[in-house]
């Protein structure tokens, strides 16, 4: 993200080489906490293994019993623990060998996506991946895509005595007056 | 009165927060009873409830002891337990999760496993556990109990035995008084830390274990290339691993350590000639791969004058380069009654290696015909290891092992070897024996299965297959979790 115009190296007012920090930036690593639940496994690391030439640092994977057991907590700890998103990739709701377990899964990361909207930390850093029958191909797609977002929104930074505070790409390269 | 040996274990907490077998699902619908059955938690498991940064979990997961009580009480029934498929995924189908677990319990607390519910099983199965051990005189304790003055000896002497010729020669009329046996080594438990698998090439890992080989008073291996620094401050404690080729190199480590060893090669007699040279009463110990051509090998090395054979199965204990291979207890008892019956036993020590998971294997092992066992993925478990191989992939541990402090990774070691040896004292105690020297090739002090299948049942149903069922079935990649009752 770019805040004012670019003014090229030769006229940038503080020496920087704006164009160049606008690239750094487009590829800064991201961390996403994936969970998914156990019977997926097999398709969820064909996605990741797929995922790791989009950029992505780190891939967090843990396994579940069902998606329905992951609580609203973890799903914001995570993010407040350095991810930049959460993704869950469950069964689908009709599918689901606890009965309901999906359909608690859908319910709980709605939850925490209106809290991340109400707090302006952007509704799509969490989301929820249905696993079906769809070609992988499509949910690569999907989740690459959703990865990019991610890399594209503001960024969780540690400051040095270790608490996260939130921080613009842009603020980073950003000239003062 | 020589000083009784003793370790001092001392809790040592995991780093990060041990994986439950279980989890706790909670469902939708609670009805916010005044008399949550979260508050009546006999463990206070919801009330220390937290989130785990590094592993991203729920911590009631481990914190749990499965009573079932919340699940069973609560008005709304929305509690319930599954499989903790993170935990079920740990090790292999021979490391299993259960194994990794109590080590890691061990080495955290340094005391022997004891659940407070009996022992739940396997009673039999594959491996060691076709083994039952004698314990006929558990009803006999002795009046201060194993830990008492009717001291259990747990030391063993690596090294040729004194030869009867040698002895009388040295203390006859012309022997001058000395004695002109060969060197030997004696260590306080009869099991030596092996070459690690995974980390093996970790400052800290290697440091903490080298410390903890020096603290319980046993022997190392390690490559030679890799005593440098603060290894090299241990030396009396590691046995160099020589590669093959010059050994000039070498000479100040053969010259420290009180143990060498070397691979089973066809030039082996020549470098124990070499290694003679440089130091008489340095032992040599050889590195054998336990393949079916063993025996005949082991005859050979005999001739070449070496004092131990260090005889290696495979990480599952299976016999190496074999189309139905063995395990190694069966491998082990095959050559030790061989040398019995060709008088030869005490020309050697016979140490064995692989497949050694638990302090019992270790009195096993003992009474098929071995001197001593090495351990290695032990002592990486007490390290909070899981024994998912990542690290050789190139990928991260997700425990961080490599940047333990080794301080307290000697501490774990320790304790892992302390909870072992006061098993191995309760094996002894109870078979009434006071010295594990006593405990070798002992083999009418154990049941093996094989035979009594072959001598009983067998003579009615004839040889019957799949008589070792595993006892609980390992997840695979991609399968579901289910866990069998044994």
């Amino acid at each position: 993200m770019l805040v004012g115009r670019g003014c090229g190296p030769s006229h940038c007012l503080w020496g920087r080489d704006l164009g160049r920090e606008v690239k750094r930036m487009e590829k800064t690593k991201v961390e996403i906490a994936i969970f998914f639940c156990t019977h997926l496994r097999a398709r969820v690391q064909g996605i990741l293994k797929g995922s790791s030439g989009s950029g992505a640092d780190r891939f967090r994977p843990v396994a579940l019993p069902c998606s329905g057991k992951l609580e609203v907590f973890q799903l914001t700890r995570a993010l407040e623990s350095g991810a930049d998103g959460v993704a869950l990739f469950g069964c689908p709701e009709d599918a689901c060998r606890y009965l309901a377990g999906s359909l608690r899964a859908r319910g709980r990361v709605g939850h925490t996506v209106r809290i991340l909207e109400e707090i302006g930390l952007g509704k799509d850093r969490v989301r929820r991946f249905v696993v079906e029958t769809q070609p992988e191909q499509d949910l690569l797609q999907d989740f690459s895509g959703w990865v990019e977002r991610v890399r594209a929104m503001d960024r969780f930074r540690k400051n040095h005595d270790g608490k996260v505070r939130n921080s613009t790409p842009a603020a980073e390269g950003e000239g003062r007056a | 009165m020589p000083k009784k040996y003793h370790l001092k274990p001392k809790t040592a907490l995991s780093r990060s927060v041990p994986l439950g077998p279980f989890g706790i699902i909670e469902g939708d619908g609670c009805l916010n009873c005044s008399k949550c059955v979260k508050k009546a938690c006999a463990y206070e498991v919801y009330q220390k409830r937290a989130y785990d940064a590094q592993q991203m979990t729920d911590t009631a997961d481990s914190l749990c002891k499965n009573c079932f009580r919340c699940v069973q009480e609560c008005y709304a029934r929305i509690l319930s337990k599954s499989a903790n498929p993170e935990y079920w995924s740990m090790g292999d189908d021979y490391w299993t999760p259960e194994i990794i677990g109590t080590n890691q319990r061990q080495a955290e607390s340094g005391k022997i496993p004891v659940s407070g519910g009996g022992y739940g099983g396997p009673f039999a199965g594959p491996g060691f556990d076709s083994m039952w051990t004698d314990m006929s005189e558990i009803v006999r304790p002795t009046r201060d109990g194993i830990h008492g003055r009717e001291y259990i000896s747990t030391a063993m002497e690596l090294g040729r035995a004194c030869q009867p010729a040698a002895f009388m020669s040295s203390f006859g009329p012309e022997g001058g008084g000395k004695s002109g046996g060969s060197p030997r080594v004696e260590i306080s438990v009869p099991f030596l830390f092996d070459l690690l698998p995974f980390q093996d090439s970790t400052p800290a890992v290697l440091a903490a274990v080298a410390r903890a080989a020096k603290e319980v008073n046993t022997l190392m291996v390690l490559p030679a290339e890799s005593i440098a620094g603060e290894l090299a401050f241990w030396a009396w404690h590691l046995v160099p691993l020589l590669p093959p080729g010059n050994l000039g190199r070498f000479i100040p480590l053969i010259q420290q350590c009180r143990m060498v060893q070397i691979l089973a090669d066809d030039e082996a007699p020549k470098r124990i000639e070499e290694i003679k040279g440089y130091r008489a009463e340095a032992i040599v110990s050889v590195r054998l791969p336990l393949t079916p051509r063993a025996e005949e090998k082991v005859e050979f090395l005999l001739e070449s004058g070496v004092e131990v054979i260090h005889l290696l199965a495979d990480e599952k204990g299976r016999e190496l380069e074999a189309s139905t291979p063995q395990f190694i207890k069966d491998r082990i008892r095959n050559i030790h009654q061989l040398l019995v019956k060709k008088g030869e036993r005490d020309r050697v020590t016979l140490i064995g290696g692989g497949g050694i998971a638990l302090a019992e294997h270790v009195a096993k092992a003992i009474i098929c015909g071995a001197d001593a066992v090495s351990i290695d993925r032990p002592l990486l478990v007490s390290l909070e290891c899981r024994l998912c191989g990542q690290c050789k992939k190139g990928e991260s541990c997700p425990v961080g092992v490599g940047n333990i402090e080794p301080g307290w990774g000697r501490q774990r070691a320790v304790n892992l070897v302390a909870a072992w040896h006061g098993q191995l004292l309760e094996v002894l105690g109870a078979m009434g024996m006071r010295d594990v020297r006593r405990l070798r090739g002992e083999m009418g002090r154990a049941i093996f299965r094989e035979d009594i299948e072959r001598e009983t049942f067998g003579q009615i149903f004839g040889e019957r297959a799949n008589i070792h069922r595993p006892a609980a079935q390992h997840v695979q990649q991609g399968e579901e979790v289910r866990v069998l009752a044994t």
